[in-house]
């Protein structure tokens, strides 16, 4: 109230008291307003507290996708609702704005995949059919697990326009399998253990450097402990049909691979049955033969230096080894020495030390154990011993050549180093070998001086000749003559000591009568050793008792 | 004549009467082991000749004189009684003798056969030649006959052993007798085999004893 009233007269009547009442600024009535906003503020915040993270997928199409109505669903939980759909800037991708709860912020970061649900038709079979009823929805994958994360990181994704192959709840491992082409694989291909379907191929790309295809697979556990180290995959699409001298061979993996292709693994190698990290390679081979044959393992590339003519020896022929074939030739070029002024052969070839097979193993253990892990201290040792390079014709038809690497005790000591690739010092071959011996001999004997040892053997002959007729005249005859003088001698001889003859007899007598003296010298001994007065009083009477004596 | 110095004196002396005191020695005689030399029969001759090789007879026997056995192991030598010959040749020759009349074959140890002629060779080893005072007279030989280029013959080993008794008369003399009976039945043993072709051996009589033959 502003007016000031005059102040009360008296008349008589006392002036009221007139008790101003404070003025509110505030009128009551504004605390409706208020509490209104209050409460408005309060939903505004507890909304904007319980709301989550809004994230932009990016698509190719919205089909299906409605805006308000489509939800995103994780694990078949609504985690979101689709709130707008527009283009981006230059109209080539539909970007789907959505709104995630709370309780799955976590959802929107680094490796979450988001997918529109809808009935799909694929090699694998028909999926997401259950969206024709209750309309497609966004699916998302995210890692889940001890590491999940809790807060949103991240807001911008691009949509998979495909379902993933294997969602990350999925218990399991994948591995990367070298091919060198995909046969008929696909994506959903299964792989087979022991004829049991236990994953499949969830993707291949091409290799970087274009000569193998990277296929990736992806085992469900608990089988997957059964890939191990030494397991090997391949490729079992199709039938596999061999005709040899035992008989016909069918083999396949199911209908299924036949149809769609798949991939079969087998335990190979016992030495390593741990089980294999994710993520490890492997080699797909063609067929579970070769798969099951001994690796070729990696290549090691050499280098040979030939000083002969390489005619003959065409790249993919064999390097052999103590009858093995351990590599192939893969290039053959022309260098010029300079010291020498000559051309030569430079062979590149490829080896794989894993075909000798266990040898292999134990070696490159013991040569890892002794500090030696590229084998260069072996290689230096097996050259040192005589290990070269030769050129071996493989064909006489043809000329084909191959190369042998061999022991020759006798080879030249030659220095190594270990370079890249190895150079392996070569010998000439046996029969480079031969010619130049055949040339030494031709060379000596040329030097054989035939006209002066013609002239002296005639000369020689003439005088045989002369000594020959100087014998015939006047040697024989006297031999004649002696051998018949000879004869005669010989026949008296014979007369001689015939049987009867008188000279064989006589002397029979002779030693008789010389064996009776002896005989009585003897008697006459002993009876005078007995009686030793006999000499003297001569022989007495003879002692005998009784009546001997007549 | 001067006097002889007394030492060649006493020599001369001692000489002499040495060599009056000098007995002269008995005679002595010499016996044989051939018999007397009998009829021979009608020649009807073998289709053989035979060889008798010489005879081995034991040391202790093979002496000049005759070795007169006592008893156990004593031996007496007899140098008034001597062999003709050495015993050897003394058996030799009364086998030899034996045989060639038995058989009517021709000894052609000496002579030597002719190419290609059948030939019985025997050789004999006597082992015991004991000639008991007073006793028997032992003989022990082995012998052998062996046929050469005899069609059908065999070799024949065998061990005889003839005791004869000394006829009455004890003395050397007998005793020689009995010898000379016991080689004669060895002999007429070793003919038996011969005829035989080398198959079996027939004892004589019954002094002799055949063993071992193979």
């Amino acid at each position: 109230m502003a007016d000031e009233t005059p102040p009360p007269s008296d008349d008589g009547i006392d002036a009221p008291d007139v008790t101003r009442k404070k003025q509110r600024r505030i009128a009551w009535i504004w605390l409706v307003p208020v509490v209104a906003l209050l409460a408005g503020l309060s939903l505004v915040v507890r909304t904007w507290m319980e709301i989550g993270p809004e994230v932009s997928i990016v698509f190719n199409t919205a089909e299906g996708i409605e805006v308000g109505k489509t939800q995103v669903r994780y694990k078949d939980v609504v985690v979101g609702t689709v709130q707008n759909i527009h283009f981006n800037d230059d109209r080539s991708k539909v970007v789907v704005k959505a709104q995630l709860a709370k309780e799955a912020s976590g959802l929107a970061a680094e490796g979450t995949n988001f997918w529109v649900v809808r009935p799909r038709l694929g090699l694998s079979g028909v999926s997401g059919l259950g969206t024709l009823l209750s309309g497609a929805y966004i699916g998302v994958d995210a890692p889940d697990g001890a590491g999940a994360s809790t807060t949103a990181t991240k807001f911008e994704f691009v949509g998979l326009e495909t379902p993933p192959p294997v969602t990350h709840d999925r218990d399991g491992k994948r591995f990367t399998l070298k091919a060198h082409d995909l046969g008929s694989l696909d994506i959903g291909s299964p792989v087979y253990y022991r004829r049991i379907n236990v994953g499949r191929v969830i993707g291949y790309k091409l290799d970087e450097s274009g000569d193998a295809v990277n296929v990736e697979v992806f085992i469900d556990a608990p089988n997957d402990k059964f890939v191990t180290g030494g397991a090997r995959f391949w490729n079992s699409s199709g039938i596999d049909l061999s005709v040899d001298g035992n008989g016909l061979k069918l083999h396949t993996q199911s209908l299924v691979s036949l149809a769609l292709g798949g991939v079969a693994f087998a335990p190979v190698n016992l030495n390593e049955n741990e089980a294999a990290a994710a993520g490890t390679e492997f080699q797909l081979y063609t067929s579970e033969t070769e798969a099951k044959a001994n690796p070729d393992g990696e290549p090691f590339p050499i280098r040979m230096r030939f000083d002969q003519s390489v005619r003959g020896l065409s790249v993919g022929a064999t390097i052999d080894f103590q009858g093995i074939a351990l590599g192939q030739v893969s290039r053959i070029t022309i260098d010029f020495d300079n010291e020498k002024k000559r051309f030569y052969a430079v062979v590149d070839a490829v080896v794989y030390p894993e075909r000798l097979g266990p040898v292999y193993d134990r070696v490159r253990h013991r040569a890892e154990a002794s500090g030696d892990a590229a084998g260069g201290r072996l290689l230096a040792n097996m050259v040192k011993y005589g290990l070269r390079g030769q050129l071996r014709t493989s064909n006489l038809l043809t000329g084909q050549l191959y190369i042998v690497l061999e022991h020759f005790p006798k080879a030249a000591p030659v220095e190594f180093h270990m370079s890249d690739p190895v150079v392996i010092p070569t010998i000439p071959g046996n029969l480079e070998q031969l010619q130049q011996q055949i040339t030494n001999i031709v060379g000596k004997i040329d030097k054989i001086p035939f006209d002066q040892i013609g002239r002296d053997l005639r000369t020689t002959l003439s005088s045989t000749s002369r000594l020959m007729a100087n014998l015939d005249k006047s040697v024989a005859p006297e031999a004649r003559a002696t051998l018949r003088a000879a004869r005669k001698s010989l026949d008296n001889i014979n007369d001689l000591l015939a049987n009867d003859a008188a000279l064989p007899a006589n002397t029979e007598r002779a030693m008789q009568e010389l064996g009776r003296a002896a005989r009585s010298l003897r008697a006459l001994a002993d009876y005078l050793q007995a009686n030793p007065e006999a000499l003297i009083r001569g022989r007495g009477n003879d002692p005998l008792p009784g009546d001997a004596r007549n | 004549m001067r006097t002889m110095p007394i030492p060649t004196f006493l020599s001369a002396l001692a000489l002499s009467a040495l060599l009056a005191g000098c007995a002269g020695s008995p005679p002595a005689r010499y016996y044989t082991l051939q018999a007397p030399a009998q009829a021979t029969p009608d020649a009807h001759s073998a289709g053989y000749q035979i060889e008798v090789a010489t005879v081995s007879v034991p040391q202790q026997a093979d002496q000049p004189q005759i070795m007169l056995r006592v008893d156990g192991g004593a031996l007496t030598p007899l140098y008034s009684d001597r062999w003709s010959a050495p015993l050897s040749d003394e058996i030799g020759a009364a086998l030899s003798d034996t045989l060639t009349r038995t058989l009517g074959a021709i000894d052609v140890q000496t002579l030597r056969p002719a190419e290609g002629a059948p030939v019985w060779r025997i050789q004999v080893d006597v082992q015991r030649f004991d000639m008991i005072a007073g006793g028997p007279a032992r003989l022990d030989a082995t012998w052998r006959v062996r046929p050469i280029k005899v069609p059908g013959g065999v070799a024949r080993v065998c061990r005889t052993i003839v005791q004869v008794p000394a006829d009455d008369g004890t003395g050397v003399p007998a005793l020689v007798r009995a010898q000379q009976q016991a080689v004669e039945l060895l002999g007429t043993t070793i003919a038996s085999a011969i005829q035989a072709g080398g198959a079996r051996a027939t004892a004589a009589n019954a002094q002799v004893q055949l063993r071992d033959c193979t």
